[in-house]
């Protein structure tokens, strides 16, 4: 009885009585679930950003060759080739010859985004082969069903250059001649 | 007995101190690892296609058509091309080596237009070295067929936007693009004076033919820097500031280099 006594000295209630060590477990289990949370989104934001770098590069590849283009049918046949509808990224890319401004790629991106045709009517910089009269652009753009185009305001994008050989027709003495140029191929992947 | 009755709610609060210190102690190697994970492979990606951006321009350069006078092809309508005046590339070096047993200055500023033309997207930020040596040649009987070196000069003049003002010296001048043709005597001069000074070299080593023997061509860059082997390699030029050439085994001198006029075609 006497030891009963003692015991509930000071007693406040199950809670009251610890409340003194609950202040430090409530901050850890808050510091913890902060850090982890914090920790999964860096993990998974680097994963998509590498796995982003990744396909990137295996398209790039898959349009380049190897290094060598050799008109704008084999352009637009490697594009086609790269359009597969599991692709997880959205993709631009064009060619832009070393005589091009290459500090208007993004506005050109952004344009071409809106209005693809733009690509062939010489009102970019990109490198344009001449159809029988029309223009046709070295331009490639896949976008996911869903996907919104590209704004530049994007919260993460890559732009990445590559350089080629572009077989390119030109005019000569009156005749058509192919002649092998540099060129740069520029290309954007965004979510 | 009535001391440990006393004493229990203060065992529970270092417990909970204890707890709070595990949790800080795997917090910290949480912060620890969402800070560092994916550094080595971002680092990786960026030098993979460094590399392969190098490697792509060693493909161009064997790939493109030149005018004999060492000028670009224009595709620009305004400035035809006439048809006996331009040939691939590789053929020029490889003629030039079968009559003169190097490679003549046509042909070397035809190299820095089209290295010009496809590391356009980092000429602002890039210097490089290109060249062309016997393989498998002794450090006795080696010498370059040709060197073309690529870096940024201070100048009184040049293109807006390319202006620089030093944050140490406080002085400000323009800066070119300016290519060197090169003919050092020495074999390790770049391995000795230049990549070890630098910082990171991207590097892309590729092997082609002349006169039925294999050569290796070679492209590295690096991000500008200003050293001293590479501050003064115009010997039209001098730069007063710049070191004396008896003073250090990788004066500019040791290059002997001549500047490529007409490349790039802006400047």
């Amino acid at each position: 009885m006497s030891r009963k006594f003692i015991s509930h000295k000071g007693f406040i209630g199950p809670i009251g009585d610890d409340l003194p060590s609950l202040i430090p477990i409530v901050v850890a289990l808050v510091l913890f679930f902060t850090i982890f949370s914090m920790t999964l989104n860096t993990y998974n934001t680097k994963n998509t950003s590498v796995r982003k770098q990744m396909e990137m590069t295996s398209v790039a590849r898959e349009i380049k060759g190897d290094s060598l283009i050799l008109g704008i049918d084999q352009f637009d046949s490697k594009c086609k080739s790269v359009k597969v509808k599991r692709f997880p990224y959205n993709f631009m890319a064009g060619i832009y010859s070393s005589e091009s401004d290459l500090k208007s790629v993004i506005n050109d991106f952004i344009s071409m985004a809106e209005d693809e045709s733009i690509a062939d009517n010489g009102s970019t910089d990109l490198l344009a082969a001449d159809l029988e009269g029309s223009k046709k652009g070295f331009f490639c753009n896949y976008i996911k069903v869903g996907s919104r185009a590209f704004t530049g305001m994007e919260k993460s994008y890559f732009l990445r250059y590559y350089p080629v050989a572009v077989q390119y027709p030109l005019t000569i003495n009156g005749s058509t001649q192919y002649v092998i140029i540099p060129a740069v191929m520029a290309m954007v992947v965004w979510e | 007995m009535n001391l440990f009755n006393d004493s229990r709610a203060q065992a529970a609060l270092v417990d909970s101190l204890f707890f709070i210190a595990i949790v800080s102690a795997i917090c910290t190697g949480l912060f620890y690892f969402a800070i560092n994970y994916g550094l080595s492979t971002e680092s990786s990606l960026n030098s993979f296609y460094s590399s392969d951006f190098a490697m792509d321009s060693l493909k161009v350069i064997t790939y493109v058509n030149v005018m004999r006078d060492g000028s670009a092809v224009s595709i620009n309508p305004s400035t035809p091309v006439s048809a006996s005046e331009y040939d691939y590339l590789l053929a020029s070096i490889k003629e030039d080596f079968a009559q003169k047993k190097e490679i003549g200055m046509e042909s070397r500023k035809a190299i820095a237009n089209t290295l010009y033309s496809v590391l356009k997207p980092f000429d602002d930020s890039i210097d490089y070295v290109f060249y062309v040596i016997k393989e498998g040649a002794t450090v006795q009987e080696a010498k370059y067929i040709a060197l073309i070196i690529a870096v940024h000069v201070p100048s009184d003049s040049g293109t807006e936007g390319q202006y620089y003002c030093d944050p140490l010296t406080k002085k400000c001048s323009y800066i070119n693009r300016v290519f060197y043709s090169c003919n050092p005597t020495e074999k390790s001069v770049l391995e000795k004076c230049i990549f070890p000074n630098v910082g990171k070299v991207d590097s892309a080593i590729g092997k082609i033919t002349l006169s039925d023997s294999p050569y290796t061509i070679g492209l590295h860059t690096w991000v500008s820097k200003r050293i001293d082997a590479l501050k003064n390699l115009d010997p039209n030029n001098s730069d007063p500031n710049s070191p004396n050439p008896d003073s250090s085994n990788c004066a500019s001198s040791i290059f002997s280099c001549t500047k490529i006029e007409g490349v790039p075609p802006n400047q």
